[in-house]
């Protein structure tokens, strides 16, 4: 059997939307399939980099990285950099992978610049730094090294990625919390999975854990509204323009 | 005769970034020609806003509107919405105004907005004086953040880059430095718009010196909260990079409000 796709299954960001988590989710049915983890080519068994960082290493290392042993799995690959891939990388991935499910999840945006921030003071401070952040030059390094105006940017993305992909599956993070399970049976049922062939027990433990959060960095409320501030074009917008509602900036604000 | 444009002196902006100067500067040199002011259709004698408030009247309604009773006269049109104009309106504006001599101040996009904020705040306060006005970060300020179009207005570099793909000529001043040195920048727009200096007679450059070195429309210095001024920090942020990596200006005046902010 020849797959129709190098990847099946794609999952574009947002960048600290639950990705890792939903892949964990994901990876509980049998007909899916995770590649294997040769960090730091890729990052984990779960992002593959390819138009970042591997496009160099070619098609045909992609479609290797990719295959299952039984052609007929669900091959996934959960790259939140790929959101911001331009017109004509879509074009090329639309090209590799016609018929592949594409997934974006959306997050309150400044909820996702704070943690976005948070992931990258944990890579360079280390998760015992105790120090809040400052409205200063190492908040300006954290600013330029979070790429916030790209991964921010849903609407952009969304319409990048839906001229080539119309059926793009659009979910909000808040709704994993909210209403988790109903959440998840949906994206198996979009997916073409059925949920009661996912391994039960694994599942019902990630359906009970918590997603994955950055340490809870402190920071000072100058840092929070800048933030507020860099991001509110993209809340007004895409909750204009999608009718999905963020809340959780506003409990960040509150304190 | 037939005239070659519309309008062949277009101010696009920035708001804030002292059009008003420009315009008063500018309409005292006697080269140029200022529309009448046709009060709420124009706004005053300075913005035609053919292409957001007026369009819907017809090219022969602007035309009728910018020619000069003087043969030869320079009509001017400087309307700082014109700065976020669209690439199809651009194109338009090119077709009317061929050889228009187009004019940018360019502004802190912070300072800017900060600005465009305290003047949509002398409107929605009858003219307050600035002690008795200041804003804190809620509904009423974000709204004010949107009806004075600050994104729309401070998106400098964009804007900039869709003027020039039809005017590769522009001419772009510095608001810092015509702030300094008003006169300099004048004579520069002189240059540009081919208007005489050295021809003009004692009186006239007299009027013209003395009109460049005017402060035109300052807003009361309403104050803003800490918050505020944050939150408009993180907003125009993005465009002020944006505007630094697109011209090379380095602004200076937005630091300077922010400096000593908790």
């Amino acid at each position: 059997m020849t797959r129709e796709n190098i990847t099946d299954i794609l999952c574009i960001g947002c960048q600290k939307g639950s990705t890792s988590w939903l892949h964990s989710v994901l990876s509980t049915h049998p007909g899916t399939h995770a590649f294997p983890n040769i960090d730091p080519v890729t990052s984990t068994n779960k992002e593959a980099h390819f138009w970042d960082w591997n496009h160099k290493r070619g098609v045909d290392w992609y479609r290797t990285l990719m295959a299952p042993e039984d052609p007929a799995l669900k091959s996934m690959d959960f790259t939140p950099e790929y959101a911001f891939l331009n017109e004509v990388q879509i074009a090329e991935c639309k090209a590799l992978n016609p018929s592949a499910k594409v997934i974006y999840i959306l997050r309150d945006p400044l909820a996702r610049a704070v943690s976005a921030i948070r992931m990258h003071m944990l890579w360079r401070l280390g998760k015992d730094h105790a120090e809040p952040l400052h409205m200063d030059d190492t908040f300006r390094f954290f600013l330029n090294a979070a790429r916030l105006t790209q991964h921010g940017d849903y609407l952009r993305n969304l319409r990048a990625w839906r001229r080539h992909y119309p059926d793009l599956i659009v979910l909000n993070y808040e709704d994993f919390h909210t209403n988790r399970e109903g959440s998840v049976r949906r994206i198996f049922a979009d997916l073409g999975l059925d949920i009661d062939a996912a391994n039960q027990q694994r599942l019902k433990k990630l359906m009970g854990s918590r997603v994955w959060e950055s340490a809870k960095f402190p920071m000072d409320r100058s840092v929070l509204m800048f933030l507020q501030g860099l991001t509110w074009r993209f809340r007004q917008e895409t909750q204009a323009e999608l009718g999905m509602r963020f809340a959780e900036g506003e409990r960040l604000l509150a304190g | 005769m037939s005239r070659e444009n519309a309008a062949d002196i277009l101010g696009i902006g920035a708001q804030r970034a002292m059009t008003s100067w420009l315009h008063q500067a500018l309409s005292a040199h006697p080269g140029t020609w200022t529309f009448p002011d046709f009060h709420p259709v124009t706004s005053s004698t300075k913005e035609a806003h053919y292409w957001d408030w007026n369009h819907k009247r017809g090219p022969d309604w602007y035309k009728v509107l910018l020619r000069p009773l003087e043969e030869g006269k320079k009509s001017l049109d400087v309307t700082p919405e014109y700065a976020f104009l669209t690439d199809r309106q651009i194109e338009e504006c090119k077709a009317l105004n061929p050889g228009a001599r187009v004019i940018y101040i360019l502004r802190d996009p912070l300072a800017r907005a900060v600005s465009g904020i305290r003047m949509h705040t002398v409107w929605a306060s009858k003219n307050a004086p600035a002690e008795e006005v200041s804003l804190e970060m809620n509904q009423t300020f974000l709204d004010r953040c949107e009806r004075a179009r600050i994104w729309d207005h401070g998106a400098c570099a964009a804007n900039l880059r869709r003027w020039r793909r039809r005017y590769p000529d522009l001419l772009v001043l510095n608001y810092e430095e015509l702030r300094a040195d008003p006169l300099a920048g004048f004579r520069k727009v002189l240059s540009h718009c081919g208007l005489d200096w050295q021809g003009l007679d004692e009186a006239a450059r007299e009027t013209l010196t003395e009109r460049a070195r005017r402060h035109v429309w300052a807003t009361p210095r309403y104050a803003l909260s800490p918050d505020c001024l944050h939150f408009l920090a993180g907003a125009m942020w993005p465009l002020r990079e944006a505007l630094t990596k697109e011209t090379g200006i380095t602004f200076e005046e937005g630091d300077a409000l922010m400096e000593g902010v908790a």
